[in-house]
């Protein structure tokens, strides 16, 4: 039988190859800023707007099985408490995207009339910075109490660094029993503390970081759409990590069909719920046809999105328009797939495609942060005119796999330091 | 504070003994309850025939008046299909969800969704006025060649509502099989026929079993999607226009987190009166108080975000007539409906934070009794203050509901609960079938062969 109750070895194949990826990324930030700083900042913002929800959704999704009293996940839940490694991380990189402020806000230079308090340098970033230290104190108040029951079995044998982390993380051990009910109240209570203040300050940052782009633009459906986005994306990516580590020792035999059927149906069932936002947000702007709301959609999918009926002639100019197609590919591998492909029973239990609808959907997410950036800094006339801003230059590409990679070593290490899974009850 | 107990039924039969008591001869205080219903449904039929047939003016007799053309009949609709939700919720998404609580709790849903679904879809018939011309709603091949409005999305919610009650009687009454064939199987009086014939010749075998539970499956799974999309759709008939306070994007899912939060607590407001006339504290227990409590909660933040969201945003958008209308909506005529609104939806559900509070029953049911006042509030609040001050200033007016409407929004209760206690004392009113079964896994558990 696997120990999912020790830290598990750290796998130096792949962690080498995320330490490269990472080293390639702060390789291309670097030349990148030298050499096109906008569109270096404008990747770096998309990238962090993704890592650091999906980091933060994972955690909401483990406070969600606590709240839920969910029975099936197994070592899915620490799977997806090792992601919010990232959390404290995205505070840090937060400062990348302080520092590119001159590239990537326009009301840094232009004051927005009526808002000039509200967006101003100060008063942005420091409300920014608190939410994101506020949720990295939840998340690191939420893991001690999730971990802490899982080390007082681990301390005995744990050596070097481990063993001081764990004898201050066990500081005052009342016996294994009664650490578990402990964390079973407590857990359940930060766990609704977790998702209230995740809605909370990732709806600010949605205002913040992707409206503010676009600063005119106005949708009281974004900030939740924005954070659903966050929550399912760490669901996917999770489900991803899952079915790649199956057959590694400590997972084997844990990631059973049942738990990839379950797995599928949480990536259906939440896919049909992020198209339903998507789409009341769409039909709202596109039957309103007020120009201060359709710019931004404009903007995505073409000039002619808001015609009375989409007749085929003259498609393929239409979607030829600057981004039409990328946010196309954005709503087939976040939604059209994931719903197809896992409609039936078998495709959520196979191994093989349930990854692949999964790793289509996280690429999806990437993507669909460029589509939320970088049409509001390049709008389609710049492209049209010559601009530079395709998905897959070797800025989008290099600083895309740095931030992977990063994303990856702070789960490995995790991995590394903590056990994998509650100790089984004797 | 009265506590829920938590006493389980020892046997199957005494599940059944304590589910058919709601059978038994009605006690005088269940009659009288179902006269007093009628007398009011009365009084609303006689207020309708008075909009109908009085002669001056059809409905110049309730306080429309521009600039105000949707008032309490169409708060009503809205607040009526909100209540639906719960019934669809609890039924088929839990059921998808493996969230076995339910069993206690699905019949009575599932039953108050069919009712409120009902009470709903006369209140498009009352608001026309002219209420034969209804069918003019419904799409039909006709001499005069004429086509309903396909865009508009008050055609979108004649479909989407009749969809809704199409598949919510059918759940309801596929759900119904088993213990209407138990019903029958114990009844001795003229109900006997009523029940051999609804009944559709169920014997219990493991053939018409497996068949039964297909049904139920695929049932919920096409009754999900309609927890979504049956209000969104209502939400649409304000948000597609461009009324300031009501085209916005959040609508959709703001409206169905609302129906589902109203409809929970209606939930409650019927079961905790049943459960204590009929003697149900051995079937519908503690836990299940609890998950109700957490599911009003849940949606009370959810709205209570919302209204947050649509402040800030009316602020945020720059856009002076949306800041009015929100200005007006806080601090305008109507600021006692909103405030009314704010408080029972946001504020008095708090306390359920503690799950002390979500076990008492009383507490749960005062609460619940907020959360619907609450909810029918926000929803006069959404209508009424919008149109009340649209863009032109010289246009702007105050709606007072009439008379009429008043006896009929009193009168669409009474006609609600008259169709839920006449249910009572038909149907059984918990799912016997499906917390036996629950009660086997239990005993299984426990022996620890489950």
């Amino acid at each position: 039988m696997n120990d999912l109750s020790s830290p598990r070895a750290l796998a130096r194949g792949p962690a080498l190859v995320f330490a490269g990826l990472t080293a390639i990324g702060l390789v291309v930030l670097l030349v990148g800023l030298g050499l096109d700083a906008d569109r270096t900042w404008r990747v770096y913002l998309q990238n962090w707007l993704l890592w650091a929800a999906i980091a933060q959704g994972a955690l909401v999704l483990s406070a969600a099985f606590r709240l839920t009293n969910a029975r099936w996940q197994g070592p899915l839940q620490r799977l997806a408490e090792s992601f919010a490694a990232f959390v404290p991380i995205s505070l840090i990189l937060f400062f990348g995207v302080i520092l590119g402020r001159d590239s990537l806000f326009e009301w840094v230079h232009h004051p927005v009339h009526g808002k000039e308090w509200w967006y101003s340098t100060g008063f942005t970033f420091g409300r920014d910075l608190a939410a994101l230290a506020w949720m990295t104190l939840v998340s690191e108040i939420y893991l001690y109490i999730s971990l802490r029951p899982t080390l007082g079995q681990a301390r005995e044998s744990a050596t070097g660094l481990r063993r001081s982390i764990y004898a201050r993380w066990t500081a005052g051990w009342r016996g294994e029993e009664a650490e578990r009910d402990l964390a079973e109240r407590r857990g359940r209570k930060m766990a609704a503390v977790v998702v209230l203040s995740y809605a909370l300050c990732y709806s600010l940052l949605a205002v913040d970081l992707v409206m503010s782009l676009a600063p005119h633009w106005v949708s009281t459906m974004f900030p939740g759409y924005y954070a659903w986005g966050g929550f399912l994306g760490s669901i996917s990516l999770l489900t991803l990590v899952a079915v790649l580590m199956r057959n590694t020792p400590e997972f084997a035999g844990e990631i059973t069909p049942s738990r990839r059927h379950d797995m599928g149906k949480m990536i259906f069932a939440f896919s049909i719920f992020w198209m339903y936002l998507f789409w009341s947000q769409y039909l709202v702007i596109w039957y309103g046809n007020l120009p201060e709301e359709t710019g931004f959609v404009a903007a995505r999918l073409g000039s002619e999105f808001l015609q009375e009926t989409w007749y085929f002639e003259g498609f393929w100019t239409r979607i030829a328009e600057p981004y039409a197609r990328i946010t196309l590919v954005t709503w087939i591998l976040l939604w059209v797939l994931p719903f197809w492909v896992l409609l039936g029973v078998r495709p959520k239990k196979s191994p093989a495609i349930l990854g692949a609808i999964a790793a289509g959907s996280v690429f999806g997410f990437w993507l669909e942060r460029y589509i939320l950036v970088t049409p509001s800094l390049v709008p389609p006339v710049d492209v049209l005119a010559g601009a530079n801003s395709g998905p897959f230059g070797w800025i989008e590409v290099g600083l895309g796999l740095g931030f992977l990679g990063l994303f990856m070593l702070c789960f490995l290490t995790f991995g590394q330091v903590f056990p994998g899974a509650m100790p089984r009850k004797p | 504070m009265v506590s829920v107990t938590d006493s389980s039924p020892e046997t199957p039969t005494q599940i059944s003994d304590e589910v058919f008591r709601t059978l038994e001869p009605p006690t005088p205080i269940y009659v009288l309850a179902v006269l007093f219903v009628m007398l009011l449904v009365g009084a609303a039929i006689a207020g309708l025939a008075y909009q109908t047939y009085a002669g001056f003016g059809g409905i110049g007799v309730t306080g429309l008046m521009h600039p105000v053309m949707w008032g309490v009949y169409i708060t009503c609709f809205v607040f009526w299909v909100g209540i639906a939700h719960a019934g669809t919720l609890i039924s088929a998404v839990l059921y998808l969800f493996r969230a076995r609580w339910r069993n206690a709790i699905n019949r009575s849903a599932e039953a108050m969704t069919v009712f409120a679904v009902i009470t709903a879809a006369l209140f498009p018939l009352i608001h026309i006025g002219r209420l034969w011309k209804f069918y003019f709603m419904l799409p039909y091949p006709n001499q005069r060649q004429l086509w309903v409005n396909f865009k508009s999305p008050l055609e979108w919610d004649v479909f989407a509502v009749q969809t809704y009650m199409i598949i919510s009687i059918l759940f309801f009454f596929v759900g119904l099989i088993p213990d209407l064939a138990a019903a029958r199987d114990r009844c001795t009086d003229w109900r006997k026929y009523l029940y051999t014939a609804l009944a559709l010749g169920w014997r219990g075998t493991s053939e018409q079993w497996r068949h039964h539970a297909r049904a139920v499956l695929h049932l919920s799974g096409l009754a999900t999607p309609l927890v979504l999309s049956v209000h969104s759709v209502v939400s649409w008939d304000f948000a597609m226009s461009l009324v300031p306070g009501w085209h916005t994007t959040i609508f959709a899912p703001y409206f169905v987190a609302g129906a589902i939060f109203s409809g929970i607590a209606m939930v409650i407001t019927l079961i905790v009166p049943v459960r204590k006339a009929f003697g149900l504290e051995g079937v519908i227990r503690a836990e299940h108080f609890d998950n109700m409590g957490k599911f009003l909660l849940l949606t009370s933040c959810i709205v209570g975000y919302s209204y947050g969201v649509e402040y800030f945003m009316a602020w945020y958008s720059g856009n002076v007539f949306e800041q009015q209308s929100f200005w007006a909506r806080a601090f305008g005529d109507y600021w006692w409906a909103s405030w009314t609104m704010i408080i029972c939806n946001v504020v008095v559900p708090l306390p359920l934070w503690f799950k002390r509070v979500r076990l008492s029953v009383v507490a749960m049911w005062i609460i619940s009794i907020f959360v619907n006042i609450g909810m029918w509030f926000e929803r006069f609040v959404i209508i009424t203050t919008g149109l009340s001050h649209e863009y032109d200033s010289s246009a702007w007016g105050y709606y007072t509901p009439g008379l009429v409407e008043i006896t009929i929004l009193i009168g669409s209760f009474a006609w609600f609960f008259m169709w839920f206690l006449i249910a009572l004392r038909l149907i059984p009113m918990v799912a016997i079938s499906e917390v036996k079964e629950l009660y086997f896994h239990d005993q299984e558990a426990k022996a620890g062969t489950g």
